[in-house]
């Protein structure tokens, strides 16, 4: 699934790791995400676009899965 | 994170119980072995299974030990036990491990027949088991979920 949390992590200087503390998961995780190799959970969707104080369409794109 | 915390005190507990017991038993099978020469093989693989089995509780306890000491330590411990991904990737291992024993023992069982009829039934059998074993989780965590 397309993300937009590398943009938003660059727009707002934060590093992967301030990013996986602070939403509670591995700095492996947020690089998975950011390749779009894994999907995150609607728990983790929603607190990364709390961290952001964006919804959750804002930072994932879900018209691929719209297509399905 | 208090909950975690005291997860964590509770483990280390058990740990250091374990590894004292582990002691304990090595002592003894250390005077069984000098008692009795001939149980000297099985004894020191024994010995050397559980003092490999101390090592690493001791290395979990060090762990534990600079966690409880630190809170970003903890939260970092804390995240690496709940990661959603490293969940999803142990689910996904113990799946394929499990599917791919199953096939194999199969396989190596049909192969064995062959050879040694009772070697073959122990495979196929084992296999069986766990494919029943399987079947009864799945019963149960599709009443739980």
């Amino acid at each position: 699934m397309k993300t937009k949390i590398r943009e938003l992590r660059k727009a707002h200087k934060i590093s992967q790791d301030e990013l996986a503390l602070a939403v509670g998961v591995t700095r492996q995780t947020i690089i998975s995400l950011e390749k779009e190799k894994y999907v995150a959970s609607l728990v983790l969707a929603y607190k990364i676009a709390h961290y952001f104080g964006l919804s959750i369409e804002d930072v994932f794109d879900f018209r691929d899965v719209e297509d399905m | 994170m208090d909950e975690f915390r005291k997860k964590i005190q509770k483990r280390s507990v058990l740990l250091r119980i374990s590894i004292a017991t582990i002691f304990i038993i090595n002592g003894i099978l250390y005077i069984i072995q000098k008692d009795a020469p001939q149980l000297e093989e099985g004894a020191s693989f024994q010995m050397g299974v559980l003092l490999g089995i101390g090592i690493i509780g001791c290395f979990s306890i060090y762990r534990y030990h600079l966690a409880l000491k630190d809170e970003v330590k903890l939260k970092k411990l804390y995240i690496e036990e709940h990661d959603e991904r490293k969940h999803m990737i142990k689910e996904k291992m113990s799946q394929s491990a499990i599917w791919t024993s199953v096939i194999l023992l199969l396989l190596v069982g049909s192969v064995m027949a062959y050879v040694n009829t009772l070697i073959a039934l122990t495979l196929i059998i084992t296999a069986m088991m766990i494919m029943v074993i399987m079947c009864l989780f799945k019963v149960y965590y599709f009443h739980k979920y």
